[in-house]
């Protein structure tokens, strides 16, 4: 397992980037979650895009993608109130000890004030 | 061509409006069904793929207590590499999707049966149905209400088990899977599903390219003679 951080603040709109990051062999799925308890603005738009290079970063290819509003008052699947918001991808080549795993995180319409993590399963 | 399995994706997000899977190279010619399902206060807007192929939809939307489903499938698809697949939403909120890719499959009148239903006692299963053709690809998809995490699918009838989403707390959990048969016969999917009260069994069954060259039925000919008497035998 490997995690790459997202530190809290407040971010405005535009790109913060995920650093590239060696996934390690084994590793078949990307699970990313983001606070969402101070998400207020259904005008905030959030496209996340993950790249894999399974060359050690010479060439790279989509690793998943998904969207999501900053709007506020999300509800689990039990109906509970939802503080996060969460993707993941399956990925393939799990034995290749070549892959590696960047990505961006794009705002906009607004800010967002958030925090999250990665994860490699 | 045999039929085989091509590439297999899945993706899911607990609050978005489209989820999209990692690349992979798929390969021109070939099928690929997609499934997904979100929570029933939603509506679907689009299967797309970044190749822009064509989706037609299997059956009809099955809705649950809690989550809907559709399925869809493009035939002789442009395939290549970096190949992803989206499912989008009307609403931020749950979301999952997958995609199987079927090799060798006919590139026109591909989809041969198909069924779906919301099953609400495990084992879950599809609809039986009966193939046409010998060589066939079946594709089968198990979409549940599990809440558990992992929520393990097993999956049966010598169906092999490809991507699943597990973690039940944070997503719409489910799995594919795929079966090459050789003869024809009357076939549905079980899966089992740690957690799940419910759950959407669908199953599409892809034909094979002819074996008999019909499809090659109509190209250029080395001998222009050749179609003259081929006409002239069966007018």
């Amino acid at each position: 397992m490997a995690t790459i951080p997202i530190p809290s603040q407040v971010y405005p709109p535009g790109v913060i980037a995920l650093p590239q990051t060696p996934v390690p062999v084994g590793i078949d799925r990307a699970h990313l979650t983001l606070d969402a308890v101070q998400w207020t603005d259904p005008q905030t738009l959030l496209s996340v895009q993950l790249w894999l290079s399974y060359d050690s970063g010479v060439t790279w290819l989509p690793g998943g993608g998904g969207t999501a509003r900053g709007e506020p008052d999300r509800r689990g699947k039990t109906g509970l109130p939802l503080t996060t918001v969460a993707f993941m991808w399956t990925w393939p080549e799990p034995d290749n000890p070549n892959r590696r795993v960047k990505g961006t995180l794009t705002l906009s319409g607004g800010s967002l004030q958030t925090s999250g993590v990665l994860t490699l399963e | 061509m045999p039929l085989g399995l091509g590439i297999s994706e899945a993706a899911s997000t607990s609050a978005g409006t489209s989820i999209t899977t990692a690349g992979a190279t798929s390969t021109s010619g070939s099928a690929v069904v997609l499934g997904g399902t979100w929570t029933d206060t939603s509506n679907f807007t689009s299967f797309t793929d970044s190749n822009t192929n064509t989706w037609t939809q299997i059956q009809t939307e099955l809705t649950g207590a809690a989550h809907d489903s559709r399925s869809y499938y493009a035939q002789n698809i442009t395939g290549g590499v970096g190949h992803t697949f989206t499912l989008t939403i009307n609403v931020s909120d749950f979301v999952s999707i997958w995609a199987v890719e079927a090799t060798g499959a006919a590139t026109t009148g591909v989809l041969d049966q198909s069924g779906r239903q919301d099953d609400v006692a495990s084992p879950f299963t599809s609809p039986a149905v009966t193939t046409v053709d010998a060589d066939e690809f079946l594709v089968g998809f198990c979409l549940s209400d599990s809440t558990s995490n992992p929520a393990t699918h097993t999956a049966g009838n010598s169906f092999t088990k490809l991507d699943e989403i597990v973690n039940g707390i944070d997503f719409w959990t489910g799995a594919s899977a795929y079966r090459i048969v050789t003869a024809t016969g009357t076939f549905n999917t079980t899966f089992t599903v740690l957690g799940a009260g419910a759950a959407h069994g669908w199953i599409a069954t892809l034909k094979a390219v002819p074996a008999d060259g019909q499809s090659n039925y109509g190209t250029a000919s080395a001998d222009p003679g050749l179609h003259m008497q081929i006409l002239a035998r069966f007018p």
